[in-house]
């Protein structure tokens, strides 16, 4: 699956295929945090998500409803689901906790695999490798 | 809880040859659960065609009991339409046009919407009017899959539908069985052999193996059990592993359960298609 | 998005799924009931052809039972289509194998009589319009050309039911047993000279004529249910 703008990888997790109502919820939390689906905005229906990635309508309803259960989205009866406000800075802030252990721990570990030191490592950071 | 769709208790078929007895289904016990889509997998002559047209009251030489919410198979002719399976080729409607077939079949299953078979027909690019007789193998196999989801029942079999089925329309397929669970959500049986295409689809999958139930399980909960190993071939092959292992010099790979997976360096991990796993899953010891 | 599965299917009593296994069977404007009249008229026609052009044309007439023999046959052979064609297609459809074996077993009794009158109906016409005289291509077996319309009535009906209807009953038998078991089934031929013979033994055992033929006829097709209805479809 593609991955959006945020690096967050979808599809694995510590090298394990994620069940996919998991990748469906990853997906949709991505588009928050990207600002491409703006707090109390309406998110696609599980008919619309379940169409569009041609998988089971019941799998597109667990991971909305992953959703609903971490508070990203809320249900508004009669009309569908929305971005709960203060989603993104909540998913912001849990991807924060993670950061290490998800982006830094792996880069780490391929740097002394490489034979890199910790000094190389913080120089090529100071560096900024996106000039 | 919902009454299952369908309920298999030691449902057996052998079919008496000169020569050997062949068991086509031996003693498959299981339940598929309501609302559910369900992947029917297994080599050729697993027995996944007679499973289903068991299922379908369509064969009624067989031992044991199978029920179709709560109706027992032998007795569907009293609810036609419960469920809904296109035979192959319909013996006896060559001389008909898929019009006049369709209205037949609308006398025999009262809840098929010819409307929407037609709509159907026509997204695979079918010529409704015209004759039977004249139609490929692929195009066959839409007008069933076509006629089978517009039948609307409450229980839907498919047989391997996407057989013959050039990709864009089996991408055509996948996206009408979607909306249709959406528009009348119902409990689908569908057979295949194009797993890994099919797979984000179902939920739950049968495997059968020479007629023997070999898994019933949630497709996530399936996948999150097996993972492709690589490591050096030494310490593989005195682990639990699904098959052969796959030797490429001192190294080798190969499906482990889990919780077998070795540490250390060296050692990597891959995720496990259903395909890949689906194939191997006749050889996994009995619980 | 709804999930519960509506499971509420009209339930259809068995005579309501009669008209639809009927035309079911019969086959588009229903052909299968009525290919042997077709036939019928061909050889009716063709007999008056070469009734006509032979000579010398005399007093008593000419006669040709070709007809009403082809409708006979017809009316046989229209049992295997029947079953082979008609009923296979009708459980194909997915009607209710007992509705299917009851109207298919009704319509290869039926048929043959229904067919068999239209072919007495003509030669009795024929016999009344043309009188002794005449090309007859209407003709029956059983006709007496002197006698009255009573007796060739009655004549037709025994024949008809010493021995037609065993080889009626027979052709259902064997037609099922090909349905189940293919090529097979036809081992199963022997039985229509079987029934035959026992129809003619039981008509000169038991003095009333009804008794014997209903009671084969009978046996016979409910041996041909047990055989049908464990035929896959």
């Amino acid at each position: 699956m593609v991955s959006y703008s945020t690096n967050e990888p979808i599809g694995q997790a510590d090298g394990v295929e994620l069940p996919l109502f998991q990748q469906i919820a990853r997906a949709i939390e991505n588009d928050i945090v990207d600002g491409l689906l703006a707090e109390e905005s309406q998110a696609p229906s599980t008919n619309e998500i379940a169409a569009f990635h041609r998988i089971n309508p019941a799998t597109a309803l667990k991971g909305v409803n992953e959703l609903v259960a971490n508070g990203v989205l809320y249900k508004k009866r009669g009309i569908g689901m929305f971005v709960t406000p203060g989603a993104r800075e909540a998913l912001l802030q849990r991807r924060r906790a993670d950061f290490a252990t998800r982006f830094l721990a792996p880069a780490l570990a391929e740097a002394r695999l490489l034979g890199l030191t910790d000094a190389d490592v913080i120089a090529l950071i100071q560096k900024d490798p996106h000039d | 809880m919902t009454e299952p769709a369908v309920v298999l208790d030691d449902l057996s078929m052998t079919f008496r040859t000169p020569g050997r007895d062949v068991r086509a289904l031996d003693a498959l016990t299981a339940t598929v659960p309501a609302g559910a889509i369900v992947g029917l997998l297994g080599r050729n002559g697993s027995g996944k065609t007679s499973l289903l047209r068991v299922l379908a009251g369509r064969d009624p030489r067989f031992t044991g009991s199978a029920s179709v919410y709560g109706t027992p198979v032998r007795d569907l002719g009293r609810t036609p339409g419960l469920v809904g399976w296109a035979i192959g080729g319909w013996p006896g409607a060559r001389d008909q046009s898929l019009a006049s077939l369709l209205r037949s079949i609308g006398r025999a299953t009262p809840l098929l919407d010819q409307d929407r078979a037609r709509v159907l027909m026509e997204r695979f690019g079918l010529p409704v009017g015209g004759s039977w007789q004249k139609l490929s193998q692929g195009k066959l196999s839409a007008a069933r899959a076509s006629i089978t989801l517009a039948m609307r029942a409450p229980l839907t079999l498919l047989d391997e539908p996407q057989a013959a089925m050039d990709a864009p329309s089996r991408d055509l397929l996948t996206a009408a069985i979607i909306e249709e669970q959406e528009l009348h959500p119902r409990t689908w049986v569908i057979s295949t052999h194009l797993i890994d295409e099919a797979a984000p689809l179902f939920e739950r999958v049968l495997v059968l193996d020479s007629g023997r139930l070999v898994t019933d399980a949630e497709v996530d909960e399936l996948l999150a059990r097996w993972v492709r190993v690589e490591a050096d071939a030494e310490t593989l092959a005195s682990l639990p592993h699904l098959g052969e292992l796959d030797r490429l010099g001192a190294r080798a790979s190969a499906i482990l359960p889990v919780d077998a997976v070795p540490a250390g360096p060296g050692v990597r991990t891959h995720p496990l298609t259903l395909q890949a796993l689906a194939g191997l899953l006749p050889l996994a010891p009995k619980e | 998005m709804s999930t519960h599965t509506d499971t509420r299917v009209p339930v259809r009593s068995p005579g309501a799924q009669v008209p639809a296994v009927a035309a079911a069977v019969a086959g588009r404007w229903g052909w299968r009931l009525w290919w042997p009249v077709v036939a019928w008229l061909v050889v009716a026609a063709w007999s008056w052809v070469a009734l006509t052009m032979r000579t010398p044309f005399d007093e008593s007439g000419q006669w040709s039972t070709a007809a009403s023999g082809a409708m006979l046959l017809g009316s046989i052979s229209a049992i295997p289509v029947l079953w082979g064609w008609g009923a296979r297609y009708a459980l194909g459809l997915g009607h209710d194998r007992g509705v299917v074996f009851g109207v298919t077993a009704a319509l290869s009794l039926l048929l043959p009589a229904v067919l068999h009158v239209v072919s007495l109906a003509a030669g009795i016409l024929e016999l009344r319009v043309l009188g002794e005289g005449g090309i007859h291509v209407f003709a029956l077996e059983t006709s007496n050309k002197m006698g009255t319309w009573d007796s060739l009535w009655n004549g037709s009906w025994t024949f008809a039911l010493i021995f037609v209807l065993p080889v009626i009953v027979g052709a259902v038998l064997v037609s099922v047993a090909v349905l189940r078991w293919g090529a097979l089934g036809l081992l199963t031929a022997p039985v229509v000279p079987l029934a035959l013979l026992a129809m003619v033994v039981l008509s000169d055992v038991i003095p009333l004529t009804m008794v014997g033929p209903v009671t084969v006829a009978a046996a016979a097709l409910v041996a041909a249910w047990f055989v049908f209805r464990r035929t896959p479809a």
